[in-house]
Order: C-alpha cells, then sequence, then structure tokens
C-alpha cells in the first residue's frame, strides 16, 4: 500500500502550548478514575460532582442533536444512570471526550431510532487511544473559544463537520446532501478539522 | 510501521475521527486496522478525533436545575458485597435473610418489567427466543428456548451494552437437551441498553468474537 510519498500529517512536535501540561491533565484523568472507582462502591458524593463537572456536556450535545430539550433531558438521565449502573464501562483515556461520545451515541440513536430499529444490531466499538490531545481540548479550552474557532472554517468544511457530527451522517451522507463528490467531502472534513485544530491551539494559553 | 501508509487514508482517517464513516459498510474495521499499522494514520486519527471532541465541547449548555435532583433521585441503591464490610456473623445473617425476604417480596408482590427476546435478521436458521426480565434494580434474568447445540469448546455467552457504550461480558451457559437455557445477568436494566447473546469460547471472552444472533432492547 504505501506510495512512497511523505505524508502530510498535523505537527504534533509544533503545538508546545497544547502539550505542555500532561502533569497537571494526568492528575486531572486520575482523579476522574478515582471517583469513578467511588461511584462503583455506591458513593452518591461523587457522582454528584461527576454530574456537576460534566452534565453541560452531555445535555448540550444531546439538545444540539435532537434539538429538543425534553429529549436531550432524557439522554442525559440515560447517560448518567447508565454511568451509576457501570462506571467500568469507561475504558480510560480522556473521561469528558468519552463520555461526549456517549452523549452524542445515545442521541443519535434517540433520533434515528426507527432506522436502527430495523438494522442489524452492531456491536458498537470503540478504538483505545491516546488521551494526552483530548486532555488538554477539556482541561484548557472553553466552549465559547471552540465555537468562534468554527465561525472562522470555511463554510464548507464546516457544514461537512457540523453534518457528520452533529447529525451523524456518514461522508457519503453529506456528500449526497451537499451535490459533492465523495473524495471532495472527505477533504473539506479533514481540512477543516485541522484547520480547526490549529485554531484553537492559538486560543490554548501558552 | 509506515510501510502500510497510504495517502488516501488520510482523509478517510479523517471521516472516522468524526463519526462520519458508516459503521454497516465494513469500512470501519478496515480504518481502524490501518490506524493500528500506521504510525502516520495513527497521528492523524489523535489529532483528528481531539478537534471532533472540541466540537462537542462547543455544544456544551447547562441544563434545568431540576435535572440534577430528578437524575440522582432515580439512581437505584447499589449493592456492595458483604465480603468488602466487616460484619458479626449474626450481622451477615440477618443481611442473608433481608435479602432473601427482599427477593421474595420482589419476585412476588412487585410486577417485574420484560422484555422479549429475538433473532437479529441475518442470523439464518436461529429459532431461539427468550425473555428478559429485571431481577431486582440491579440484575437480570434471561430465559431463552430454541437453543441450537453446541459443539465442544463452545458456549453462549450474554453481554450487555449500555446506550452508546462497549459490549459488557456477562456470564456464559449452555443449553439443556431441550435447547433451553437461562442466565443470570448482574447488570442494572437500564433504559436503551441492548442485551445481546453470542457463541465464544467455552468460559466466555472479554470482547465478543463473533456477531450476536439474539438481541433484546430494554426500552
Amino acid at each position: 500500500m504505501h506510495r512512497g510519498s511523505r505524508a502530510r500529517v498535523w505537527p504534533l512536535q509544533q503545538l508546545p502550548g497544547i502539550l505542555n501540561f500532561a502533569n497537571e491533565t494526568d492528575a486531572a484523568v486520575d482523579d476522574e478514575r478515582n471517583v469513578l472507582a467511588q461511584v462503583a462502591r455506591g458513593d452518591k458524593s461523587a457522582f454528584s460532582g461527576l454530574y456537576d463537572r460534566h452534565v453541560s456536556l452531555v445535555f448540550g450535545i444531546a439538545k444540539r442533536i435532537t434539538g429538543n430539550s425534553t429529549q436531550a433531558e432524557d439522554i442525559t438521565q440515560t447517560v448518567f444512570t447508565m454511568l451509576w449502573a457501570k462506571p467500568d464501562s469507561f475504558g480510560g483515556g480522556n473521561f469528558a471526550a468519552w463520555i461526549s461520545r456517549v452523549a452524542r451515541n445515545a442521541a443519535l440513536d434517540v433520533v434515528r431510532s426507527a432506522a436502527v430499529r430495523t438494522r442489524e444490531p452492531e456491536m458498537p466499538i470503540d478504538i483505545a487511544s491516546d488521551s494526552d490531545l483530548e486532555d488538554e481540548v477539556f482541561s484548557r479550552l472553553q466552549s465559547s473559544a471552540v465555537v468562534q474557532a468554527l465561525r472562522t472554517l470555511p463554510d464548507d468544511q464546516r457544514e461537512a463537520i457540523e453534518q457528520a457530527y452533529f447529525q451523524g451522517l456518514s461522508y457519503s451522507e453529506v456528500a449526497a446532501r451537499l451535490g459533492a463528490p465523495l473524495g471532495t467531502v472527505k477533504s473539506r472534513i479533514r481540512a477543516g478539522l485541522r484547520r480547526l485544530w490549529e485554531m484553537l491551539q492559538r486560543q490554548v494559553p501558552a | 510501521m509506515n510501510s502500510q501508509h497510504d495517502e488516501a487514508m488520510l482523509d478517510l482517517v479523517a471521516a472516522y475521527a468524526v463519526g462520519a464513516v458508516d459503521a454497516s459498510t465494513g469500512e470501519c474495521a478496515a480504518i481502524r486496522q490501518h490506524i493500528a499499522e500506521c504510525k502516520i494514520c495513527a497521528e492523524e486519527f489523535k489529532v483528528a478525533r481531539a478537534a471532533s471532541a472540541a466540537l462537542g465541547l462547543a455544544a456544551a449548555q447547562a441544563p434545568p436545575a431540576a435535572l440534577r435532583n430528578r437524575i440522582l433521585a432515580s439512581l437505584p441503591p447499589k449493592v456492595v458485597p458483604i465480603s468488602r464490610r466487616r460484619r458479626s456473623p449474626w450481622l451477615i445473617s440477618a443481611a442473608a435473610a433481608a435479602a432473601v425476604l427482599i427477593a421474595w417480596w420482589s419476585t412476588h408482590r412487585t410486577p417485574q418489567p420484560s422484555w422479549a427476546a429475538a433473532c437479529v435478521p441475518a442470523a439464518v436458521g436461529c429459532h431461539a427466543s427468550g425473555v428478559i426480565t429485571a431481577a431486582g434494580s440491579d440484575r437480570i434474568h434471561m430465559q431463552i428456548n430454541g437453543l441450537a447445540a453446541l459443539p465442544a469448546g463452545k458456549q453462549y455467552q450474554a453481554w450487555v451494552i449500555p446506550p452508546g457504550g462497549v459490549p459488557q461480558p456477562e456470564p456464559v451457559f449452555s443449553p439443556d437437551a431441550s435447547g433451553s437455557g437461562s442466565v443470570d445477568i448482574p447488570s442494572a436494566p437500564i433504559k436503551g441498553a441492548l442485551v445481546a447473546v453470542t457463541v465464544e469460547p467455552a468460559g466466555g471472552s472479554q470482547q465478543p468474537t463473533s456477531k450476536p444472533f439474539l438481541v433484546a432492547t430494554i426500552d
């Protein structure tokens, strides 16, 4: 498969503002693991703290995807009830990033429930990854900063990314909706994510 | 490691990171495999996924304050194993007696919700069906009929998949001569969770090694 060309990759080593806080974020991640251990023992006070730290993320994602406050509240309740019952569902990495994915999947399931029920059930599989960059997103960035960074993206890139993330569309569905070639849509998604990351990097205090 | 790199995969990896690859096409598995083998695409994935995570942050919004009490008040009590506590023998006996009474009361006095388990359409030749019953607030019981006999070295295994979560391994079980089997699952009946059954190597697996043939949705 190797084509011999030098790939254009994002210069991780050139992101010192993002990467220089490993100790702080490691401590935050450890804290959340300790909290989950307390939750596993039935500690409601620890669970309340976890709720307070992450509920805006869960509710906000659910509301953005469903467009409905009542459904978003129900999804939030489902996600946190699951977390109470099965705190060991969290397999590691960044907790906020993980619970964001759980909230997104749950909300998309609600929006697409009719279609989902007619499909063969897929075992949801997550992919393990290093979490240091995700740690930085959640420990250093404010929601308003991300909103602002998103506004700087070219419309076609932002559209493709938002349709994929918040509407749960595949790149082929995005292409059909936008009337654009598949390759173009994939390129827009990658370029948009790269630009978003670069913009966010500038907003992280050095 | 980079001998596997394919320039065309970079766009696909970014699409995968933001959740834009259809899970039903099989493409996801190929991408995951490629990420595992290609350092360049693994780095692409890492940053694309971090940028995608930021999208969730952009949507953050405080919920109504009343939701907090509603959720905290609805949490079922946890059963902490007695072995973790230091209790005298008579206290353990009293606790055991209380547990028996509670179980009896739960079984005989409270109608327990139940859900049907059925073969998935893709499971050709599956004739099994079952019923899942809540056994209190922290366990569920699954009774299945019509199970096929398994070859030596194989067992059926239950899985609970919380909404948006990964499959949690639950106990294995084997059918009797009539094709009936049952399993007690130490998991709360969570709304929206799936309960699935797969065929696994005897003793069970930590992750499913085959597709589920029988599924129930707790709703």
